[in-house]
């Protein structure tokens, strides 16, 4: 780490100068937006019964959508990594689509599949739970690359000496693998989590916009961007406080080195 | 005293460039030194023996292996956990273990925050934890800092020879097996090619390896009356009750090399083997001088730093080897 | 250009102009943020006077009219007779959100006929909740006649007593670097968009 440390400022100058540009085109728009923000009027705003019950949603399905990223990617971060079924690069792909498929694109094919006319009708359009469903669709692909490049990186043969200790198969899972990876999940659910609260197309597409049922912050956002300015640019700095508070508490915990 | 046979099996294992094919047996109360060169698959049979039979053998790994997210005192006691003891019952024995191999004071130590010395204790103890009929440990003195081998050693000493236990070591220190072993099994590139008492091994090896690890020259040829023959020549042994039907069969000639003697012109001696060769390298350790000799057979001959002076011993250097018939022992292969 | 999304049944096939199409009000924002722009066609007054009144777009001009309609799921599963059918709980009802014109209109129209609906989703614009209609997620969209008509649903007429008569108003944006070009074909939208089943800008309820 250290050496890494070193070689990074003993870099060119021309490192420098690219990451410089990195941060501007990151910070430029942050600090455009905070700039614009109406500071005078932001508490008002920000505390408006509208305002809260769209962060509170937001932090729901977010949340819940993490939850179920967890559940599901997790296992299947693992069998991408360790299983040598036939067709793994193919699955490894189709996991990728959410990242680059267009989210309104997305939320149609969310329909197709679990809307009411759907392959499997589960009536999730119009519903909470739809866009928790949304945001997963497209958050889940952060967090099963995460852990599976640290399931990668893992070293197996602490699984095989926990095996010569008497663990079975689960036990491993739970007591070895899963606290070894844990930096690497929490990395993934750190971003899948930031995809899943920032999720807009997706979201609007499949599950509709309803005030405290599937208005989030970002579709909140838009909604008042058509009729005050100003609140919407107050619910971004909202939106924006909640993730960079949130990330920047994560980082740095779980990992016990 | 009945012999309890706690560990006997055969293990097959093809992985990559090995092809491993080995049977091991042992019985309560023996230390096993397993030794080989390096690739012979040594480690990859101490595996296969605790993959066989999970949560009966304690297998310490070659570096280690300890959980990097527990403790030590966690570490230990994972094997209890997972034999179904309590946490606290399963952390009082852990701590017991631990102050048994020494380091009861690093219980709370992450295995990144332990010396090698300490590490491969707290390993120990973790494969004692189980009370295994069977402890096999895979190179326990290595990656341990000079200083702390010693207290490693002391550890393992206590440990490994127990009446209702057997020992399994790999170890490349022949003074590990003097000092530790009751029984030494050779395996070179997958098969076990010496299995005997220490003395057997030391006396008689089966292998070059054996040979080189017991410090002495070993040759194999065909036993001919009153001799070995190994190619061109035939090496004269006295020890005639040794070659008695012999004649014909694969044979080992062994000989320590002090028993060689080097001069620089025909011997004028009663030694019946005498050939002439040339000084292939000269290592000094300590006291004494090794010098390898080739010449119609290749050997080490062991002389002082003085004669190495005295006759300017230098790789290329011809010079004759003499070795008597009575220091050369003739066995069958 | 920019136009409404309602527009997009007229204008789709005119390829002289580059169209983007969108919420009126999404529209507006853009002009106001400075976008390379000629035209802004807005579904709605309201929206174009904010426009004329910060001094961003030459004078507006009415280009066309249009009326309400129910858009339904096709064959109409429901049988969705009219406004009080909305109010069914069995029917799926979704409208475009208040802040863009087609929600606000919608929102007239019911409350006109004092119908009371809980709609499952207020769509970012009228196109979207066309779409749920399209899609079979939602029974029922009170969206243009326009749009009822031109996609594959079933429309619903709303008789002319509770319905509405919106205007498109086209003006052309003042930072617009061909202006003169833009002037004339805000003029020639009226024909084209009455050609395309709008009705003309001057149109009553009666005709809708």
């Amino acid at each position: 780490m250290r050496e890494g440390r070193v070689s990074a400022t003993t870099a060119g100058a021309g490192v420098w100068v690219l990451a410089a540009g990195a941060l501007v085109l990151i910070g430029l728009p942050l600090a455009g937006l905070l700039m614009r923000a109406p500071w005078s009027t932001l508490l008002h705003d920000v505390t408006a019964p509208s305002a809260l019950q769209a962060l509170r949603l937001s932090l729901a399905c977010s949340l819940g959508a993490l939850a179920l990223c967890l559940v599901l990617g997790v296992p299947l971060a693992w069998v991408l990594a360790r299983s040598s079924v036939p067709g793994l690069g193919l699955v490894r792909a189709v996991v990728l689509v959410p990242m680059v498929l267009p989210p309104v694109v997305g939320g149609a094919a969310l329909l197709f599949a679990f809307g009411r006319r759907g392959v499997l009708p589960l009536r999730l359009p119009f519903t909470t739970a739809g866009a928790v469903v949304a945001e997963a669709f497209v958050a889940l692909p952060f967090l099963v690359l995460a852990t599976e490049a640290g399931l990668l990186g893992l070293d197996r043969r602490y699984e095989e000496a926990a095996r010569v200790l008497g663990a079975g198969p689960w036990s491993r899972f739970v007591h070895v693998t899963l606290p070894q990876v844990a930096p690497a999940v929490a990395a993934g659910a750190a971003l899948s989590w930031a995809r899943a609260l920032g999720e807009f197309g997706a979201t609007i597409t499949f599950a509709g916009n309803l005030p405290g049922r599937t208005q989030t912050l970002p579709l909140a956002v838009y909604v008042a961007l058509q009729t005050d300015r100003d609140a919407a640019l107050a619910l971004s700095v909202l939106l924006l406080a909640v993730s960079v508070a949130v990330i920047a508490g994560l980082r740095g915990r779980w990992t016990w080195r | 005293m009945a012999l309890t046979r706690l560990l006997d099996v055969d293990v097959e294992v093809q992985a990559g460039s090995l092809d491993l094919r080995a049977s091991l047996q042992a019985d309560a109360g023996d230390v096993v030194a397993l030794v080989g060169p390096n690739g012979s698959g040594k480690s990859t049979l101490l595996r296969a023996v605790a993959a066989q039979r999970p949560g009966e053998v304690g297998l310490v790994f070659q570096d280690r292996l300890l959980f990097p997210h527990l403790n030590a005192l966690d570490n230990v006691a994972f094997g209890l956990r997972r034999a179904g003891l309590g946490k606290s019952e399963a952390r009082g024995q852990a701590q017991g273990w631990l102050d048994d191999v020494g380091v009861g004071h690093v219980a709370g130590l992450r295995p990144h925050a332990l010396s090698g010395g300490q590490a491969q204790r707290v390993a120990l103890a973790r494969a004692l934890a189980r009370r295994p009929a069977v402890l096999l440990l895979d190179e326990p003195f290595a990656g341990v800092d000079v200083s702390a081998v010693a207290d490693v050693r002391h550890a393992v000493r206590t440990v490994a020879a127990a009446p209702n236990r057997v020992c399994v070591l790999v170890t490349h220190q022949p003074v590990d097996v003097l000092a530790l072993a009751t029984k030494v099994v050779v395996l070179e590139a997958g098969r076990v090619v010496q299995a005997g008492s220490v003395a057997d091994v030391r006396n008689r090896p089966r292998s070059a390896w054996s040979a080189r690890m017991a410090g002495v020259n070993l040759l194999a040829g065909q036993a001919e009356s009153g001799g070995l023959r190994v190619g061109a020549v035939v090496v004269a042994a006295v020890a005639a009750a040794a070659t008695a039907g012999l004649d014909g069969r694969a044979a080992f000639a062994v000989f320590h090399p002090r028993a060689v003697t080097l001069s620089a012109e025909r011997p004028l001696t009663s030694a019946r083997n005498a050939w002439p060769g040339q000084v292939a390298d000269v290592d000094m350790e300590g006291d004494r001088a090794r010098v390898r000799w080739v010449g119609p057979v290749e050997l080490v001959a062991e002389v002082t730093p003085g004669a190495v002076a005295e006759m300017g011993l230098r790789p290329g250097l011809p010079v004759w080897a003499s070795v008597k018939a009575t220091e050369i022992d003739l066995y069958p292969a | 250009m920019l136009a409404a999304a309602s527009l997009s049944t007229g204008l789709r096939e005119y390829a002289q102009a580059r169209v983007s199409f969108g919420g009126s009000q999404q529209l507006a924002l853009s002009v106001e943020e400075g976008a390379d722009v000629d035209v802004i066609v807005t579904a709605d007054q309201r929206t174009m006077d904010g426009l004329a009144a910060h001094g961003r777009v030459e004078r507006p001009a009415v280009v066309a009219s249009n009326t309400l309609a129910i858009a339904v799921a096709p064959g109409n599963p429901k049988g969705v007779r009219g406004l009080a059918d909305l109010a069914r709980p069995d029917v799926v009802v979704v409208l475009a959100h208040p802040s863009v014109p087609a929600g606000k209109y919608a929102a007239d129209v019911l409350g006109r006929a004092g119908v009371q609906v809980h709609p499952k989703s207020l769509e970012l614009d009228v196109e979207s909740a066309v779409q749920k209609v399209v899609l079979g997620e939602a029974d029922a969209a009170i969206v243009y006649a326009t749009d009822a008509r031109a996609r594959a649903v079933g429309d619903v007429a709303i008789p002319s007593a509770q319905n509405i008569v919106t205007r498109y108003v086209a003006a052309v944006v003042k930072t617009s670097s061909h202006r003169a070009a833009a002037r004339r074909y805000v003029a020639r939208l009226p024909a084209r968009l009455r050609a395309a089943g709008f009705s003309a800008p001057d149109a009553s309820s009666d005709t809708g």
